[in-house]
């Protein structure tokens, strides 16, 4: 900004010149005080300027989800209300570190203007922030919900609390990953951008910035469709839009200084009652190559087992028959546990 | 047999292609709770864990077959970018300002994944760099450790030679001084990283007459005048962590480089085998746990007689034995690493935490091998690497009867 600003604040409107009163060196005090004073305003044209600028850049939301990490056995709980979470490895959504790392490209190349890492559950869910905020992100909010209502959270509830948050925050763009590998909804994103009645990008494999639209590039059945949206937008991170950043040791440091604000969804005007009941959770039929065989668990289960695990549900309906047979079998390598 | 092997190389080439987004072998996991660690140092471990899995993992076993490791300098700029180069370097010269425990934990990782790479990274960070940190003046540490940081350079440390290794205070390379100059002549053996290093930390003897008295660290960089390595070593395991000879004709070191006082190098020494011992300690703990890693979810896979093997109970005892030296060797390490970050250093006990590591780790690569049975003595699987590359701790680094002795003379000092 130095460069553009400040020369127009040397310009002819902004420059007064008196000839010095000039001694044998040729050097006087008036001209050196009028220097400093064009040298003040300018600084302050500077800032202003950058400041307007700023105010102009937008602001982002990304939801980040805690979910239990990918490369842990699920087992399902002996009473079958759920799977077993105590005591497992539990770390950030594959699909929000790919958000994450979007909105921290976007700041980067100063389209935006601040990162806010999101994520709702108990005090657990701080660790995730906390990674979010080692990958670039600004500053955090956590949303506590715990107990029952965290049991039964899901994408309406979390749709509608990024929604008021994106109000409050007055965020231009929300980024969110496209599912979570825990329940395989899908469902979050879509549901944000109707209660806010923004226009949505999901499946993103490229964002790029368009004037004051954005062009997204999806991965759908099809092929890739490239759409045009206009801000404020939701998007929702596929796995091909970037590769996530590792948290390098500097960046951990810094981001203990972070903040992360604890907000109540109470505060938020946002009611957490679910319309839906888990009635029982089982294990799928194991061993079996059919895909839609058995409840959710046990289709996920399943997947776990052979070598072709990846986190695309296409890449799971069409199982590699090879794959799950013999090398479940015979090939006791554990190359995917 | 044919068709299992068959079967085996062919999941090899599908896992090597999936593992580009961390098709995970850590397999057993690591409770942070219990061992202590902050926030910050729990995501240090995610972070290392990550980054190994990703840029290590799928080139360990080439690494090991080869004895080479061809993208070697690429792999050290990579791990400049994440900070771990300099762990405990200052953060004015691009260090990270952390403790021995975060580079306990970062080797540890690094370990678990290639234990040859994570012996050169504990050479290059913890013998160079922090000595450079510890005993360098200004200017040395401004002209040699920024590189170090980013991972341009490799560092490495020689005191040992072909005729000295426990009694290393007998070395016999020479430094005369010749104006400005000191020059160097003789060799050292067995020095990690010899081949690729930029830069060397070299003790020698400024006056031979004087045995310990007259030892004096220097400052070598490659490409000086009369310093030569000669051919890498074929090692038993840590292949891939290249070693070989120094050779010093005439070689001429300038006075700037004297690393510490003149003729006090052996302090220079002292002290930073004492930390050497504490970093290094961490390389057996990763191997551990690569064993368990690899064992564990084998025997919950593997049948005989109807079951899982994992469900028997000699091997439920070899899991338990495992489990119990991993942990006792973990929380030892750990705890010393926490006294030294306080300013509190131990001989004993970084003597005895390399000891104690180093045996246990030997013997739980040995379990490893049985619980995997014939598939744990053929190479396709890794678990004949690990033995290989644990035994190497009971050696490098004070053999273990050395560490033995320095333990009971500081119980002989306590009560003379």
């Amino acid at each position: 900004f130095w460069s553009s600003r400040c020369l127009i604040g040397f310009g002819p409107g902004r420059f007064r010149y008196t000839p010095p009163t000039t001694t044998f060196t040729g050097i006087t005090v008036k001209p050196v005080r009028l220097v400093l004073r064009l040298v003040l305003k300018s600084l302050d044209e500077c800032s202003r300027s950058a400041e307007k600028k700023s105010e102009n850049m937008a602001r982002v939301l990304v939801g980040v989800k805690r979910v239990i990490d990918y490369a842990v056995k699920i087992r399902v709980k002996p009473d079958r209300t759920g799977v077993v979470t105590d005591g497992v490895k539990h770390s950030m959504n594959p699909f929000c570190e790919i958000a994450v790392e979007e909105a921290v490209k976007l700041k980067e190349k100063k389209i935006v203007k601040e990162v806010v890492a999101v994520s709702c559950g108990p005090q657990q869910v701080q660790e995730t922030i906390r990674t979010a905020l080692a990958m670039g992100a600004d500053r955090g909010i956590h949303v506590e919900v715990s107990g029952k209502e965290y049991e039964s959270l899901g994408p309406l509830q979390v749709s509608k609390i990024m929604a008021a948050l994106a109000k409050k925050e007055e965020a231009k763009i929300v980024i969110l990953g496209k599912q979570a590998i825990d329940d395989d909804c899908n469902q979050t994103g879509q549901m944000t951008a109707a209660l806010l009645d923004w226009p949505q990008g999901t499946f993103a494999s490229e964002v790029t910035v368009d004037g004051d639209k954005l062009k997204v590039v999806r991965e759908i059945d099809g092929g890739l469709e490239t759409i045009k949206i206009s801000l404020p937008a939701v998007l929702t991170a596929d796995l091909r839009l970037n590769t996530p950043r590792y948290a390098t040791l500097p960046n951990i440091m810094k981001a203990k200084k972070k903040k992360i604000a604890n907000v109540k969804p109470g505060d938020l005007g946002v009611d957490l009652t679910s319309r839906v009941e888990v009635l029982r959770s089982q294990q799928g039929a194991t061993g079996s190559s059919d895909a839609r065989e058995g409840a959710v668990l046990g289709r996920w289960t399943n997947r776990r087992n052979g070598p072709n695990w990846a986190f695309e549900t296409v890449a799971f309906l069409a199982p590699i028959p090879m794959a799950t047979g013999p090398i479940q079998n015979h090939d006791p390598r554990p190359c995917c546990v | 047999m044919l068709a299992v092997k068959r079967a085996l190389q062919f999941s090899l080439r599908i896992s090597s292609t999936v593992s580009r987004r961390g098709c995970a072998g850590s397999a057993v996991p690591v409770d942070d709770v219990v061992n202590g660690l902050t926030e910050e140092q729990i995501q240090l471990r995610q972070t290392v864990q990550r980054f190994c899995q990703e840029q290590l993992a799928p080139y360990a076993d080439e690494i090991d077959k080869t004895n080479e490791f061809k993208g070697m300098r690429e792999f050290w700029r990579k791990m400049g970018d994440l900070g771990v180069l300099g762990i405990t370097a200052p953060v004015e010269l691009g260090g990270s300002g952390l403790g021995y425990l975060d580079h306990v934990i970062v080797m540890e990782e690094m370990s678990r994944v290639s234990a040859a790479v994570a012996l050169s990274y504990g050479a290059h960070s913890n013998l160079c760099v922090n000595q450079l940190v510890r005993h360098g003046n200004e200017a040395q540490k401004e002209k040699y450790i920024p590189k170090l940081m980013t991972g341009e350079h490799v560092g490495a440390l020689a005191m040992s030679e072909p005729n000295a290794g426990s009694d290393v205070v007998s070395m016999k390379l020479k430094a005369r001084k010749e104006g400005n100059h000191y020059v160097l002549n003789g060799n050292k053996f067995w020095i990690t990283n010899g081949p690729d290093a930029d830069v060397l930390i070299v003790y020698a003897k400024t006056e031979p007459d004087a045995v310990a008295r007259g030892i004096t660290a220097f400052i070598v960089e490659k490409g000086m005048s009369g310093f030569s390595t000669a051919q890498k070593l074929d090692k038993l395991g840590m292949r891939g962590s290249n070693t070989c000879e120094l050779i010093f004709e005439d070689c001429k070191i300038p006075e700037e480089n004297v690393l510490g006082p003149l003729n006090k190098g052996v302090y220079v020494m002292m002290s930073g085998l004492d930390l050497e011992r504490l970093v290094l300690a961490a390389g057996p703990l990763g191997i551990m746990q690569a064993v368990m890693d690899h064992a564990i979810p084998y025997m919950h896979i593997r049948e005989a007689f109807g079951q899982k093997i994992g469900h028997f109970q000699l091997l439920q005892g070899k899991m338990a034995d495992m489990f119990t030296r991993l942990s006792s060797c973990r929380q030892y390490v750990y705890n010393v690493a926490r006294a030294c970050d306080k300013g509190h250093y131990s001989s004993m006990d970084c003597a005895g935490v390399i000891l104690y590591c180093a045996e246990n780790a030997t013997q739980v690569a040995l379990d490893g091998i049985q619980c995997l049975g014939g598939n744990g003595y053929i190479n396709d699987y890794p678990m004949g690497r690990f033995l290989r590359d644990s035994k190497l701790y009971e050696i490098g680094a004070g053999t273990s009867e050395v560490r033995r002795i320095i333990i009971g003379r500081s119980f002989n000092a306590m009560y003379k």
